[in-house]
């Protein structure tokens, strides 16, 4: 049967334009300052964006399935927090890890029940979690940073191995497990069906509310380790410590190629995204400018990619209708 | 010996709110024919075949399969008896790729269960595309096939089951004809193989060619089952309609007068992949019936003239004057309004009031000032309400509570409202009761009085006789006939709509 000569579905950029954008900015920011081009620097930007990798590679496997998870920025602060209480209360290192991840696990789970049983909009149920997990964060430590007193913990954000932050071998390993859970697995495909077309996905059998429970704990669970990540490397753990970076999180992802709404996008897309927005935050810290004003340019780049998305789906929409 | 049926309906009922679906229905299958079922829009094929498909319950009536009486609960429950459906309104993931398309929800596994066979699954895929004669990549995304490719994948994915049973709804409508010829023939092998085919269709002119037997629906009871060899088309098409005409509302006519104004002029009006020519007029008090069959471009005709849909050739008239920007908030300006078919989603807004929805389109023009002063609102819209004998508590109930037929009424109070000189209805009297729609038609009657013109979207054929001053008939986006209004017979609209004109001579 011959193709009918329909019109082409307007492509999606490609990672080779996330590419050009790391190199254009190590470009600028090399002129502005001399010094951004060390190797001390680049393992410095890759430290950096390590815990924002890790939320950001869960963040995509939500977008994938057509979710948005806006707790991820509250549940590392609440992990942290529940690790260092734990190890003050004197139990052992590997039990406060096991109690943190749990955080994180137990966190994420309420939100898929409600996501997946409940038909709640993502949005919404997430939303509601970053509060009560920020809330109980701060109501654990009393308000304030608290102080990790553990070698371990310290080690896992600040040591090295092979040459490289331990962090960003967590990072790597993380990248790792998601990149073949997206490409590789049946449950994989599952994401990107019940992004794609959830209808189509329940009416083929797969059971959807088990899909999205399943995904909100595991994305729970990464937030916590990029939680005892952070608070390791601060020595301390602050309860509030990564809120905001959910919206980088959505960024990184959305600048690497995936698609707000679902069906489409890859966790190496994330990977560039992550970087852009890592050299682009470090890169503004050395030229000097104001923090506030910092905040200001990195604000705009996501709103930038958001209607760069938006329009790309408009132009989608017209074409499928 | 075994049940010489692969399925048998008996007696199956169905009611939704305000609607009896289906009414003590009968069908059944043999293993090795195809067995097509034909109807008007609204017949009832889709709900009948939804409830074989496990997507509804019947109220009451026996499902057998091979002798024995089940229970259909769930589209799973159906798949594992060998039932499988290809639905209309394709059931694939765009972004997966044909070979994950056809697996999905029942993947070959290897050991461990995590991860995908792919080498049983690209060599069964592989097999099941030789099957159905499609020649593309695994590897191909779904999103990036043609219409009839994409039928064609579905199809795998139904085989890939196992299917002793596939329900085919019209699954010639997106096709050329090449591609209809190698569907026929894999309908053909698929029934060699001892399948059974339950055909769905619109077309007359495929019973023949396809059909074993042949049952019609009508108004949700079987008119009859018949060999198709023994069955001619007329017979076919006097089956399918039939209803009576005296329970209408009688227009009242107004004798036309010569040289009334041309309201809305639509000339070769093409939309891409959607209208193929349409062309037609409406004048200045007239009622005009677009009929045709669900699909065929009347709504997106209507969405085309509102700007919603973008015009690729072609051109628009409205008031005489040539629509160059055409957009939902202009055509509201220049008095034009639609009142469109899916009201729940598109015509009112469920959880505001009825005071809200009426004066909706027209705050702009009621308060200039752009402070709404609600003496005004109030005082407007008990206007339109006993206008429109609309059945409400208070103004500010919400929309969500009303029957459908005063939801209804509200869309077109929402209209009136804003003093317009052309309405669109796209399928005014859809899911709405008796009384409540010899109420819609008395309404556009005294619109019409007034001058107003309409240009009315319906498949109720009935409706259409008897309301419409001039009616088009619509098929595959194109105007294929006009008639007066005395020309015009049910027999005749659907031998237009459906293509079966070489009987008509």
């Amino acid at each position: 049967m011959q193709a009918d000569t329909q019109l082409r579905r307007p492509r999606r950029r490609r990672l080779s334009s996330s590419v050009v954008a790391i190199l254009g900015l190590i470009a600028v920011f090399a002129i502005v300052s001399p010094d951004f081009l060390s190797i001390e620097n680049a393992v410095s930007i890759l430290l950096q964006s390590s815990v924002l990798a890790i939320i950001a590679f869960g963040m995509t496997m939500v977008i994938v399935s057509g979710g948005m998870n806006l707790s991820l920025g509250a549940i590392p602060g609440l992990a942290g927090v529940v690790c260092a209480m734990s190890l003050r209360a004197g139990a052992p290192v590997g039990l406060s890890v096991v109690y943190a991840l749990g955080s994180g696990l137990v966190c994420g789970a309420i939100v898929g029940f409600l996501v997946g049983a409940f038909g709640m909009a993502p949005f919404i149920a997430t939303l509601g979690m970053a509060g009560i997990a920020e809330g109980l964060a701060l109501a654990l430590s009393g308000g304030g940073a608290v102080f990790m007193p553990s070698d371990a913990i310290q080690r896992l954000g600040s040591g090295v191995f092979l040459f490289l932050p331990i962090p960003v071998w967590i990072a790597a390993a993380v990248f790792a497990v998601t990149l073949v859970m997206l490409k590789a697995t049946v449950y994989g495909t599952y994401l990107y069906a019940v992004g794609g077309n959830e209808d189509a996905a329940r009416l083929s059998g797969i059971n959807v509310a088990l899909v999205k429970l399943t995904l909100y704990s595991l994305v729970g669970l990464l937030a916590a380790v990029a939680g005892l990540v952070l608070a390791g490397r601060m020595n301390t753990a602050h309860p509030s410590g990564a809120v905001g970076m959910e919206f980088e999180a959505v960024a990184a992802t959305v600048v690497g190629g995936t698609r707000l709404g679902g069906g489409r996008g890859n966790v190496t897309g994330t990977v560039l995204g992550v970087l852009i927005v890592s050299i682009l935050r470090a890169g503004l810290n050395m030229t000097g400018l104001p923090a506030p004003w910092q905040m200001v340019i990195l604000g705009a780049l996501i709103t930038g990619t958001l209607v760069a998305d938006a329009m790309m789906r408009n132009r989608e929409r017209r074409y499928a209708a | 010996m075994q049940c010489p049926y692969l399925v048998q309906l008996k007696g199956i009922c169905k009611s939704f709110p305000g609607v009896r679906a289906l009414n003590n229905v009968d069908f059944d299958l043999k293993p090795g024919e195809v067995h097509v079922l034909i109807g008007e829009n609204g017949a009832g094929k889709s709900t009948l075949m939804k409830i074989l498909s496990g997507n509804y319950m019947q109220d009451s009536g026996e499902i057998i399969l091979g002798g024995k009486a089940v229970t259909m609960d769930s589209p799973k429950k159906a798949e594992e008896s060998g039932i499988s459906i290809i639905h209309q309104e394709f059931n694939l993931v765009p972004q997966l790729t044909v070979e994950q398309n056809i697996f999905l929800g029942h993947e070959p596994r290897c050991k461990m269960k995590l991860f995908p066979n792919r080498a049983v699954s690209r060599s069964d895929a592989g097999k099941l595309l030789e099957r159905v004669g499609l020649d593309v990549g695994l590897d191909e995304r779904v999103e990036d096939l043609g219409v009839a490719q994409k039928q064609l994948v579905e199809l795998a994915k139904a085989l890939s089951l196992d299917a002793r049973v596939l329900i085919m709804d019209e699954p010639t409508a997106a096709l050329s004809s090449r591609e209809i010829e190698s569907l026929f023939g894999i309908i053909r092998q698929l029934t060699g193989e001892g399948v059974g085919i339950i055909y769905i269709s619109h077309r007359l002119g495929e019973v023949h060619e396809i059909g074993d037997r042949v049952t019609v629906l009508r108004d949700g009871q079987g008119v009859g089952t018949m060999n198709v060899a023994d069955v001619v088309l007329d017979e076919l098409v006097r089956m399918m309609v039939g209803r009576d005409l005296s329970e209408m509302f009688v227009r009242s006519r107004v004798p036309a007068e010569s040289g009334r104004k041309i309201v809305l002029k639509a000339e070769r009006l093409c939309v891409d992949g959607l209208l193929d020519d349409i062309s037609l007029e409406v004048r200045e008090g007239e009622i005009v019936g677009l009929a045709g069959l669900v699909g065929s471009g009347r709504t997106e005709f209507a969405k085309a003239v509102f700007g919603v849909l973008p015009v690729s050739d072609g051109h628009i008239e409205l008031f005489g004057e040539r629509v160059t920007r055409s957009n939902p908030r202009n055509l509201i300006r220049m008095g034009v309004g639609l009142v469109p078919e899916d009201r729940k989603d598109e015509g009112i807004i469920q959880i505001l009031s009825v005071q809200e929805n009426i004066t909706m389109a027209s705050l702009g023009r009621l308060f200039p000032s752009g402070i709404v002063k609600s003496s005004i609102e109030r005082r407007t819209t008990q206007k339109y309400v006993d206008m429109l004998r609309i059945m409400t508590d208070s103004l500010g109930k919400q929309v969500c509570f009303l029957s459908g037929g005063n939801q209804q009424k509200v869309v077109v109070g929402k209209w009136l409202c804003s003093e317009l000189r052309l309405i669109i209805f796209d399928e005014p009297t859809r899911g709405v009761d008796v009384g409540a729609k010899a109420e819609i038609h008395r309404i556009m009657d005294d619109l019409v009085r007034q001058g107003v013109s309409i240009l009315m979207i319906s498949s109720d054929l009935p409706e259409v006789l008897g309301m419409s001053d001039r009616i088009y008939v619509v098929r595959s986006g194109r105007t294929v006939r006009e008639f007066a209004r005395d020309e015009a017979s049910q027999e005749e609209i659907i031998r237009h709509a459906m293509g079966g004109e070489s009987c008509a001579s």
